[in-house]
């Protein structure tokens, strides 16, 4: 909690005070939080490891076998990436081949759900949801094509709650949420905010 | 009669939803076979983002930070092919960076092996393209006040000292503008409150159409251009005249949308039948 509380402290005296002592250590602390950072994915890793370590050792029932293929696969990367980086051909070869089509037939897939979920949730019971839905309706209209195409007024109208209710509302929420930052920063600052800790 | 009767059994038989994803497969082969080639209207965000980019006097180096994973690629490849294009057409320096994705990197090599060299020129000269590295809004800061400490390296591991384009590059002062691409939330807000507000410095952005309207507000005080995701490529192609992948697209999602408003429609109307007859 100390450590936060310095780190705050030091950040918050950097934008307010600009005194150069207080600038440069800033500017250390920031850097220092990639480092901080690419523990975490060392800890990621380090635990996604061990998880499925342990399925494969207890063969618990229709997990282990995809444990062992995400293990394989994990060194393979790995292995693969340091022997040719990131951007050699065969880290592209595969990568291109396997993760991007795999990704994007799940993308693919998304689009019946959406169909799918759209027949079965947007019903139009009260204003607030026939508003949803008209507001749906203009605005798929201004985005494809083919709204324009049969009128001009689906874009004027699609770009009006756009540009009028949409940006009020969101920042409304933009407004809400760094009034929420400055408290959970004042909390933190003052050590009262320990939900971090897991407390 | 008899003929119709069958058709509505055997849609009551397969369900509803079913039949809709049947048209909506029939309806995207249909239009991949016989393109229906609507005009794709410009948008005055895009327009925005063009203009920027065309008024660069060029010569200078520009930050592009490009966020783009697996499940957006198909949807952000044409976009970003066509601005990296359009940008060294104006003869800008880039320098790609990403502290959000860890798949962007190998995303981004292979759309630049997409380019000619005749365009994009000289690695190291003309282009950089930097690896991951962790720490998200805190490392945008770093690189914000000191690009050489958060990467002292290339993707390749070539040190800053050797690399020509780098020697008048070492904090957010030496980028002329941000360029942000891709299509993660946290990352384009972060963006906006790190580039603009604490380095001031113009920022244009190509997002996911999802993001699009979430960035409205930032328009166009914070952000100077903004492109929503295949549509927002789609004219961007257009306006550089250079039809490409997106403009294919378009067709597809004029498709989806009168799919979507054809299952709202016939949602809404089994349920009111569905009452009536309670």
């Amino acid at each position: 909690m100390i450590v936060t509380i310095g780190v705050v402290a030091v950040l918050f005296l950097e934008y307010y005070t600009g005194i150069t002592i207080i600038n440069n250590l800033a500017k250390e602390v920031t850097l220092w939080s990639t480092i901080v950072g690419l523990f975490g994915i060392l800890v990621g890793a380090f635990s996604l490891i061990l998880l499925n370590a342990r399925y494969i050792e207890r063969k618990t029932p229709g997990r282990w076998i995809y444990a062992l293929i995400m293990l394989v696969t994990f060194a393979g990367y790995i292995i693969l990436g340091l022997y040719d980086t990131t951007s050699g051909p065969t880290y592209l070869l595969l990568f291109n081949n396997i993760n991007i089509q795999l990704q994007n037939a799940m993308m693919g897939v998304l689009g019946f759900y959406f169909i799918i979920g759209a027949y079965r949730a947007l019903k139009f019971r009260n204003i607030e949801s026939a508003a949803f839905g008209l507001s749906l309706f203009f605005i798929l209209l201004m985005i494809a094509p083919i709204g324009p195409a049969i009128w001009t007024g689906f874009s004027d109208i699609g770009n009006w709650i756009q540009m009028v209710p949409n940006k009020a509302a969101i920042r409304g929420i933009l407004i809400c949420v760094a009034l929420g930052t400055i408290i959970l920063a004042y909390r933190t600052l003052l050590g009262r905010e320990k939900s971090y800790l897991g407390g | 009669m008899t003929q119709e009767n069958n058709i509505v059994q055997k849609i009551r038989k397969i369900g509803a939803p079913k039949t809709l994803c049947i048209v909506l497969i029939i309806m995207v082969a249909g239009l991949k076979l016989y393109p229906m080639g609507l005009p794709v209207p410009i948008s005055s965000t895009t327009q925005s983002f063009y203009d920027f980019v065309e008024d660069f006097e060029g010569g200078q180096v520009v930050a592009v930070q490009c966020l783009i994973n697996s499940m957006v690629y198909a949807e952000a490849k044409g976009g970003i092919k066509t601005i990296i294009e359009h940008l060294f057409s104006k003869d800008a320096k880039l320098v790609f960076f990403n502290v959000y994705l860890p798949e962007s990197p190998p995303i981004l090599n292979t759309i630049l092996n997409t380019i000619s060299d005749e365009i994009k020129g000289t690695y190291g000269e003309d282009y950089v393209v930097y690896g991951y590295i962790s720490g998200e809004e805190a490392s945008l800061t770093a690189i914000g006040n000191s690009f050489w400490d958060a990467f002292p390296a290339d993707q390749y591991g070539t040190p800053n000292n050797n690399l020509p384009i780098m020697q008048d590059v070492h904090s957010s002062k030496d980028f002329s503008f941000i360029v942000s691409m891709g299509c993660w939330f946290p990352a384009s807000e972060a963006s906006v409150r790190q580039w603009v507000q604490t380095f001031n410095k113009p920022l244009i952005m190509l997002v996911d159409a999802a993001q699009y309207m979430a960035l409205q507000p930032y328009y166009p005080d914070q952000i100077k251009g903004l492109i929503s995701g295949v549509t927002g490529s789609a004219q961007y192609e257009l306006l550089t005249n250079k039809p490409g992948i997106s403009i294919s697209f378009t067709d597809a999602i004029s498709g989806m949308a009168i799919i979507l408003i054809i299952a709202i429609a016939f949602g809404n109307i089994y349920d009111t039948i569905k009452k009536k007859e309670v």
